[in-house]
């Protein structure tokens, strides 16, 4: 297959098999939900404190929720060693990658998609009309961290203690995209556009770096 | 490499063993010069620098913090470089390197915190604020501690050091820009307190800087020392390994000259 | 070791477990790099050629390489894009009843048995039609209904000219076409030929073999 096609077929494969049980993905909002509920008693639920606390706490529940999903999805191919299937595929590994990655992209958007709001409202955060701006910010810096994640998660998946492994690894790295995110969300409150812009450029770049680093990466750790 | 003329790829593959054979042959005078150089640093410390007027003597751990701090940070580089020729190359010599390479870093980064550490409790009272660089520094420690923490927990009979490779270049390309994003962060909230971890304003006296750079100079050499004893343990615990396995398999004992295993 | 294997041809290779069988195949089929040697496959190097060559080999292993949650037709048509094969639905159900697992193809691979599962697992393994077949101890968790039809597949796939290199550790599964075999043991090659006698040639070959190298120090 040339092109793109291997990457859409395990991306379209991957849908599929999240659909099949949607009740892992509605545990993964619960539990995310849950992160975001519990950061508003850190405090008190005043409106200052609550302006403070709510960015951090959707961003935190993010990066927490996102930690078990890319290891959940990439365990589907441990199972049966699916992963050795896809090996013995003549697919080049970069495309491999590429497939993983837009799956647990879209599944951390659709994710994002249910928590914004709900911190949205109990935090009463407010953009005004830049929700878009936000929304791409989102976007992008989701796009980056699941690069990551789905990468991290191979790595884990090579050792014995995969799910400490896989935050160990994966947090401290992603600590750019976590500043990006709190910190381009703030800036569009203040109305700084500027800020937003750097904030936006940072993610920007952080995606293509390490995006590109990762993919071509994957081979090496995957294989044997 | 298949385009590299046959001589450069030759030099090439005995690099990093003539490099190894020098370093470890190297090795004793390095080290004596390294305790030499330390004593003399903690001469200069005590008896000579002037007192810091503003901090008073607790400002002498910045001898120790600076120089810990840069080596924490090159010592990364080392793990780059080496887990750059690792997959290159594919000589085991380098995946040790890149292991040892991060157990010092991780050890001087500790250091750089703990003494960090110690340094602000007089100063400003507290053990920890979040300044730029030791946030910097406290996450490079956890990136150091997951490198390790992977090796550790391999899957036996994979070869972790690719992997790890990868991690560590990862890892130090992510460096920068963690800083640099840590960076905007604390400046754009600045902490009530703000920090003066090195400079007091102004300049650095002569007399300071001499100091410092005596002090990071052994300390240099404690590392490079270091870093060799390591290496050299590590490939010679790896080789010790590889001829008891070929002796295990054949079942005799060492064969006699010219006989194959 | 060094061994050839001609289109066409069953190559059993036979030995005791922990003796290397599993390393040789999934070497063969480039999931394990080897640290020296060189195999080549169609008279071309194999083990540093590209990626998309790999459909030239297919395996069957103690693992299914099945998505539990897909049914066996899911699977198999997610294998078929993956190949890129032409005309996949007629491919799925050819493999599909040479493995004798028609009957399976709306049930979803986590419900199946093991003997199932291998079935299915069998299909996939010949969907793209491979040059070179290997199969890591295929008969084990199947019945003799279902060995005998897998024998009768690799026959077919015999005479279209297809290599098969098969491992056991059970002689008495091995099909009876198979002409000649290697014996493994502890990672080396301690006999080898062409079985033209009765099988209880072969089989005291094996005996022996085995016996022989839990004797050494």
């Amino acid at each position: 297959m040339s092109g793109l096609g291997p990457a859409v077929v395990i991306f379209a494969k991957d849908v599929r098999l999240e659909l099949r049980r949607v009740e892992s993905l509605a545990t993964m909002a619960v539990f995310a939900g849950l992160v975001v509920l519990i950061f508003a008693f850190v405090g008190d639920p005043t409106p200052a404190e609550l302006a403070r606390t709510g960015p951090g706490a959707l961003w935190a529940s993010i990066l927490f929720a996102g930690a078990l999903g890319f290891e959940r999805w990439f365990a589907e191919e441990e199972r049966n060693a699916a992963l050795d299937g896809l090996l013995l595929a003549p697919v080049d590994r970069e495309f491999l990658f590429l497939g993983k990655w837009a799956g647990a992209t879209v599944f951390l958007l659709a994710l994002e998609a249910l928590l914004v709001p709900v911190a949205a409202t109990l935090y009463r955060l407010d953009l005004g009309g830049a929700w878009g701006a936000f929304a791409v910010l989102l976007v992008v810096v989701t796009i980056g961290y699941a690069a990551l994640g789905t990468f991290f998660a191979a790595v884990a998946a090579r050792t014995t203690a995969s799910q400490l492994l896989l935050p160990v690894l994966l947090f401290p790295l992603s600590v750019p995209l976590l500043r990006a995110g709190i910190e381009g969300g703030q800036a569009l409150a203040a109305g700084a556009g500027g800020d937003y812009r750097d904030w936006l450029g940072l993610a920007l770049a952080f995606d293509v770096l390490f995006g590109t680093v990762c993919t071509m990466a994957f081979g090496t750790v995957i294989e044997e | 490499m298949r385009w590299f003329p046959r001589s450069w790829r030759q030099l090439w593959s005995t690099l990093d063993g003539r490099l190894y054979h020098f370093l470890v042959d190297v090795r004793p005078w390095i080290g004596w010069f390294a305790v030499g150089t330390m004593v003399f640093t903690f001469g200069l410390v005590f008896w000579w620098v002037p007192l810091e007027a503003i901090q008073g003597y607790p400002q002498k751990i910045f001898y120790i913090h600076v120089p810990s701090a840069w080596l924490a940070y090159a010592s990364f580089a080392f793990v780059f470089v080496a887990s750059i020729l690792y997959l290159w190359q594919r000589s085991r010599l380098w995946d040790i390197f890149a292991r040892c390479a991060a157990e010092i870093g991780f050890l001087f980064t500790t250091l750089t915190l703990v003494t960090g550490m110690l340094w602000g409790r007089p100063i400003w009272g507290a053990f920890w604020t979040w300044d730029a660089r030791l946030t910097t520094t406290l996450i490079l420690w956890f990136i150091y501690g997951g490198y390790l923490l992977l090796r550790a927990f391999a899957r036996p009979g994979i070869d972790v050091g690719r992997i790890a490779a990868v991690v560590g270049i990862i890892g130090f390309l992510d460096v920068p820009i963690i800083h640099m994003s840590v960076l905007w962060w604390r400046t754009l909230h600045p902490a009530p307190v703000v920090m003066i971890l090195d400079d007091p304003g102004g300049g650095l006296p002569a007399s300071m800087l001499v100091t410092l750079l005596v002090s990071l100079s052994s300390f240099t050499l404690v590392f490079v020392y270091l870093l060799i004893q390591r290496v050299w343990q590590e490939r010679t615990a790896e080789n010790m390994d590889l001829l008891e396995t070929l002796l295990d398999r054949t079942g005799r004992g060492m064969p006699a000259k010219g006989e194959a295993l | 070791m060094s061994f050839s294997l001609d289109q066409g041809e069953l190559l059993v290779v036979a030995g005791p477990n922990g003796a290397g069988k599993t390393t040789l195949v999934r070497t063969l089929a480039r999931l394990s790099r080897p640290s020296a040697g060189t195999v080549r496959l169609g008279g071309a190097e194999w083990l540093d050629a590209p990626a998309t060559r790999q459909r030239e080999v297919g395996l069957l292993s103690h693992s299914t390489y099945l998505y539990d949650r897909l049914t066996a037709l899911e699977n198999l048509e997610f294998y078929s894009r993956l190949y890129g094969l032409a005309d996949p639905q007629a491919r799925i159900r050819s493999a599909l009843e040479k493995a004798g697992a028609l009957d399976l193809a709306d049930r979803r691979a986590g419900t199946l048995s093991r003997g199932q599962a291998q079935r299915v697992s069998i299909a996939r393994a010949i969907l793209h039609d491979p040059r070179l077949l290997l199969l890591d101890e295929p008969h084990a968790g199947l019945d003799p209904h279902s060995i005998r039809r897998l024998n009768d597949a690799l026959a077919d796939l015999r005479t279209a000219g297809r290599a098969i290199l098969l491992t056991t550790h059970d002689l008495a599964r091995v099909p009876e076409s198979a002409a000649r075999f290697l014996i493994l043991v502890e990672g080396r090659v301690v006999d080898a030929g062409r079985r033209d006698d009765a099988r209880n040639g072969l089989e005291r070959r094996y005996e022996r073999a085995v016996a022989g190298s839990a004797g050494e120090p």
